[in-house]
């Protein structure tokens, strides 16, 4: 299906690199990714994995200490990779390219009120007067579903919660329709009832304004809820990427088995909580063979010589490693992976039931 | 994509089997922190001396410090005291000569306060040298006495009104006035002055070591190791000792150069020594050669003691702030 | 008697309030009445009243101090130095005449036998409320062949504050020591105010422009000067800008009453010394701001750099900054000692220094007690200067 699909942003053998106290380090290693136009796509990985630093490339805003030491990023036949004042990224970031954060407490400005955070967007990239700006901030206050919008534009960000305040960084967001909208964690900070409210809003809004989500993450679970595409990462590069159903019921990779494995949703009480031995790599010393093999158990003599090239298994579904090579031997997948299907759907109705039970009362 | 494969391919020619037997993960090297072995001190050094500016502040440290104990011994014209005139050469030169052979800095005029006529050469580096001795003293006391009171500010919260309070006083009352009223009931000698430069320098350093300490103690590494049970000796000396440490050196090296300037201050105020005893600081020389205006006629006699004494302060001061970021271990990767 | 029923009304209503603000706050009373808790018991009104209140036991502590160090001084070798200096031709006058001269004189300045009266009565007299002071002024007249030490009341006046006179400071006259310091204040202001402006209109820009441009060159040029500052000697710092704008740029280096070019050279100096501290915290507040996820945020709603330096960052980091202005702006009516000395500028920093060279104990005592008030209401204006600025501060109540 994604061969009809129009590519909003195409990403080729992007590297990133920083400079830290005169060492240079690598922590995207090149990475080629497709969007298509309207999908949702999520990255997943730990922390560390250089997710964040992979999106911010998209909107030109690595640290100082950050460049992008190869590849490209096509976005609307402009290479994003080459933009480098924020003059040139002027009328792209932000507004056609909007960013919300992880923390909504701090994304907004303690010392400004709401309104005039709204409408600071709309007089710079539509060139509104003050007035159409603040009729077109209550509008989108209004559609992010904040109670008596008049009355609260004249608010500071800590006369809100953090979902309200989350709200507005959504409307402030939604503010310029952007084509591509980035959310970098957005409901790690939040309680998980405001997480369900701040994803269906997205998700709603996203349906009316077509624009495509990119979602970074290091939780599964958001992910099964929202995405129509799954990208794992893992140090510095896309070890897997497919369809949700792809990653979820055909998952190739065994940092992504590790990944699934260890949701605790999945399992069932009298099993022990699976987890991934270790930390991610450091990126202070080059990396020889496949970053993930000192982690794995399914780890080859090859994975520690020799970095896995991305082996095509479907039209959508691709995985970085050494076990889809020919010469591989086949490997049992752990145990949860192998009826992944019954767990999810287990644990979908009993998310079922007590929501359901919680209605009731 | 293709051409990898092809390399490895040849790369692994030869056992192409073997390289695809599952051996697992690494169990050495999972746990393991890639990093180098780390020495505190190592880094700190390596840190400090990174930096030019630094090097060339110590050069002249050193020779300030070499002229301060050698320059005399070159070429010295005695300064005696005399109770009536103040400080006054052994021997008598003209006023306002410019540098020659005898007096390599020249003299002083004819009447400047507590030195008359005098060779500038021995006057600098005398009063540098006092002043110096008085600044490491002072540094010291004050050092000594803020990390005493500081840590038990910092463990006895009990303290905080009393010193709070103090500190507030300080705060409030120009602290020139105090010195002034101290000064109608005591008579000017070196540890009076040493007692007037120390009386507040204490408390602020006091109060950032109550803070820095309280810091400390709550961070989550001191409590997750009061937790695990670390015994408070163990505490002090791994966890809080080290950075007490960096804390001092710095310290130590910025309060020498404030004191200095301090006593540079209450000499233009006449609460330095006495001139009746014969000794000269940096303060004294320059309020003596600018107190009438001597210096309009003959600059030397405030150019000279200014080229010395603003690299000593500065370098010194340049040296502590350095100082204070090499040895703060969250610059040293 | 009006004016004294209001200054005691009004002294009683301040004390009335604060009693009022600390119960509520503590809710004692009105704990269920969210309006008068909202306004009487906000934490910023507590917080205000006790640094007031602990900047006042300073002051008592001050007043105290040099009240006994006065009294320890006067009384020393049986006070008769002190009546040498203060009764004029003390030698050549009958010596009960002359003591009784220096009774009246001493009672003028409220030394009595009583300590503990005269420390009561000091108190009194500085109390910021209006009262009378009555002196005990004399005469000498010869009745017969020998000469009367006459005593009369007569010199009374309403005043707010009463520091005592002022005897041996230069063309001093027993004038009030009050009197004396609001005149020179006059001067003081006149460079201070100056200065003030100098130092606010380039440590701000050198601020920005050293966080805007951190570890650049302009960054590293402040720096260098900020450093400079804080290291060399205030004296010889000050000699350094003499050379500079008097010998060799040629400002007027002695003050005089009708050229006000000659404020120009201390004032000048006064402000670039107060601009490195300025721009020191500007930098460091401007870089914290810097760091904070809302300017990420601002940037990715594709604000301009230079938009994101004014609007956001700059707005925030002057809300700690602002609370210093009061306290500079007021502190430039007490002038600074060295440069007042070094420019011969008649304000209080050359007061002081001619009040200790001719030890007149009432005017340095004078001058601790109205500076200690001056910070206490740079205290005040400056928590309300921050309450306006800060939304957060006036609202919440934490």
């Amino acid at each position: 299906m994604s061969e009809t699909k129009e590519k909003v942003l195409e990403v080729k053998d992007l590297c990133v690199g920083f400079r830290s106290h005169g060492k240079r380090m690598a922590v995207i290693r090149g990475i080629s990714l497709d969007v298509y136009k309207g999908e949702t796509l999520a990255i997943v990985g730990e922390s560390g994995s250089g997710k964040s630093v992979f999106t911010k490339t998209f909107t030109g805003m690595l640290d100082s200490n950050g460049y992008i030491s190869r590849g490209s990023i096509m976005f609307d036949g402009m290479d994003l990779a080459k933009l480098k004042t924020s003059k040139d990224w002027h009328g792209i970031r932000g507004k056609r390219i909007a960013t919300i954060f992880q923390d909504p407490m701090t994304s907004l400005n303690p010392l400004l009120t709401i309104g005039y955070q709204i409408e600071e967007v709309l007089r710079l990239h539509h060139g509104l007067s003050k007035k159409e700006a603040e009729e077109e901030a209550i509008k989108l206050l209004r559609k992010v579903r904040i109670p008596d919008p008049e009355a609260r534009m004249k608010d500071y960000p800590f006369q809100y919660s953090g979902g309200m305040r989350q709200r507005v960084v959504i409307a402030i967001a939604l503010a310029c329709r952007p084509e591509i909208l980035i959310c970098d964690e957005p409901t790690t900070a939040l309680d998980v009832t405001v997480q369900a409210q701040i994803l269906d809003l997205i998700r709603e809004l996203q349906a009316e304004y077509h624009w495509t989500t990119i979602f970074i993450t290091h939780d599964l679970g958001v992910v099964a809820n929202v995405a129509d595409r799954i990208a794992v990462m893992y140090g510095g590069q896309i070890i897997e990427y497919g369809t949700a159903e792809d990653i979820f019921y055909e998952p190739a990779h065994p940092y992504t088995w590790a990944l699934l494995s260890s949701l605790p949703q999945l399992g069932t009480k009298d099993e022990p909580l699976v987890y991934i031995k270790g930390n991610p790599p450091s990126f202070t010393s080059e990396i020889i063979g496949d970053a993930f093999a000192i982690r794995n158990k399914y780890a080859m003599k090859i994975d520690y010589v020799q970095d896995p090239p991305m082996f095509k298994i479907s039209e959508t579904h691709y995985a970085k490693t050494w076990l889809l090579h020919k010469d591989a031997p086949k490997v049992e997948k752990p145990i949860i992976i192998q009826n992944l299907k019954e767990r999810m759907n287990k644990a979908a109705k009993e998310l079922q039931r007590e929501i359901g039970d919680s209605d009731g009362k | 994509m293709e051409n990898s494969i092809r390399d490895i391919d040849s790369a692994i020619y030869h056992n192409v089997e073997d390289l695809f037997t599952v051996v697992g993960e690494s169990e050495e090297s999972i746990e393991k922190l890639s990093s180098a072995p780390y020495s505190y001190w190592r880094e700190t050094f390596k840190q400090l001396f990174k930096r030019p500016l630094v090097i060339v502040c110590i050069a002249l440290l050193v020779i300030i410090l070499f002229f301060t104990i050698f320059g005399p011994i070159m070429n010295y014209h005695p300064i005696v005291a005399d109770p009536a005139h103040g400080v006054i050469s052994a021997e008598q030169f003209d006023a306002n000569l410019p540098w020659n052979a005898t007096n390599w800095f020249g003299t002083g005029g004819a009447n400047m306060g507590y030195f008359t006529k005098l060779d500038l050469w021995s006057c600098v580096w005398v009063g540098t040298r006092l002043s110096l001795v008085l600044g490491t003293v002072v540094a010291l006391i004050d050092t000594a006495l803020g990390i005493l009171v500081g840590s038990l500010w910092g463990y006895f919260r009990r303290l905080d009104p009393i010193l709070i309070e103090l500190r507030n006083f300080v705060n409030n009352v120009p602290s020139l006035l105090l010195y002034f009223l101290l000064m109608q009931f005591l008579k000017p000698s070196f540890w009076v002055i040493v007692f007037l430069l120390c009386m507040f320098g204490w408390l602020g350093l006091a109060g950032f070591i109550r803070n820095q300490i309280i810091i400390i103690r709550n961070r989550e590494y001191n409590i997750a190791s009061q937790t695990l049970g670390s015994s408070p000796k163990a505490m002090i000396t791994h966890n809080l000792l080290p950075y007490l440490v960096s804390v001092i050196v710095t310290v130590v090296s910025t309060a020498i150069p404030e004191a200095i300037s301090s006593e540079v201050g209450l000499a233009f105020f006449g609460l330095s020594f006495s001139p009746s005893q014969g000794d000269i600081t940096l303060g004294q020389l320059l309020t003596s050669v600018t107190e009438k205006g001597e210096w309009i006629d003959n600059p030397n006699l405030l150019v000279i003691p200014l080229i010395v004494m603003i690299p000593l302060t500065i370098a010194f001061f340049y040296v502590g702030l350095a100082l204070a970021d090499a040895t703060d271990p969250k610059n040293h990767r | 008697m009006a004016v004294y029923l209001i200054g005691y009304t009004l002294i009683a209503l301040v004390v009335l309030f604060v009693v009022f603000v600390q119960l509520v706050y503590h809710r004692v009373i009105f704990s269920n009445n969210a309006k008068i808790q909202t306004i009487f018991g906000h934490p910023l009104l507590i917080y205000s009243l006790r640094r007031i209140g602990s900047a006042l036991i300073s002051i008592l502590l001050a007043i105290m101090a040099t009240f006994f160090l006065i009294r320890f001084k006067v009384e020393a070798n049986g006070g008769i130095e002190f009546c040498k200096k203060i009764v004029t031709n003390w030698d050549k006058m009958n010596p009960t005449i002359a003591l009784a001269q220096c009774q009246n004189a001493k009672a003028n300045l409220g030394i009595t036998d009583n300590w503990f009266v005269d420390l009561v009565t000091y108190f009194y007299n500085i109390l910021p409320f209006p009262k009378t002071i009555c002196l005990t002024g004399y005469s000498e007249e010869v009745i017969g062949d020998t000469v009367v030490f006459m005593v009369n009341t007569s010199d009374c006046r309403n005043t707010i504050m009463y520091l005592g006179r002022a005897y041996f400071t230069t063309a001093a006259n027993g004038q009030f020591v009050t009197d004396i310091i609001f005149s020179k204040m006059g001067v003081s202001f006149k460079i201070g105010i100056i200065a003030v402006i100098v130092e606010i209109a380039l440590g701000y820009p050198m601020g920005i422009l050293m966080a805007k441009h951190k570890d650049g060159v302009i960054d590293k040029v402040g720096n260098a000067y900020i450093i400079s500052i804080d290291a060399i000697p205030g004296v010889a710092y000050y000699y350094i800008w003499m050379i500079i704008l008097c010998t060799l740029i040629g400002l007027p280096n002695r003050y005089d009453v009708a050229n006000p070019l000659t404020l120009l050279a201390p004032a000048l100096t006064m402000g670039f010394t107060g601009m490195a501290g300025i721009a020191l915290w500007v930098r460091r507040y401007m870089l914290d701001e810097f760091n904070s996820d809302y300017v990420k945020f601002a940037r990715a709603k594709g604000l301009s750099e230079n938009r994101i330096a004014a609007v956001h960052v700059l707005r925030n980091a002057i809300v700690p900054l602002v609370r210093s202005i009061p306290a500079a702006i007021l502190g430039a009516l007490l002038g600074t000692f060295y440069l007042e000395n070094i420019y011969h500028v008649p304000g209080v920093g050359g007061l002081l220094v001619d009040a200790n060279n001719t030890n007149d104990f009432y005017v340095l005592q004078g001058i601790i007690i109205i500076s200690a008030l001056i910070s206490v209401v740079s205290y005040l204006l400056g928590d309300i200067v921050t309450a306006i600025v800060d939304p957060r501060v006036s609202f919440t109540k934490e």
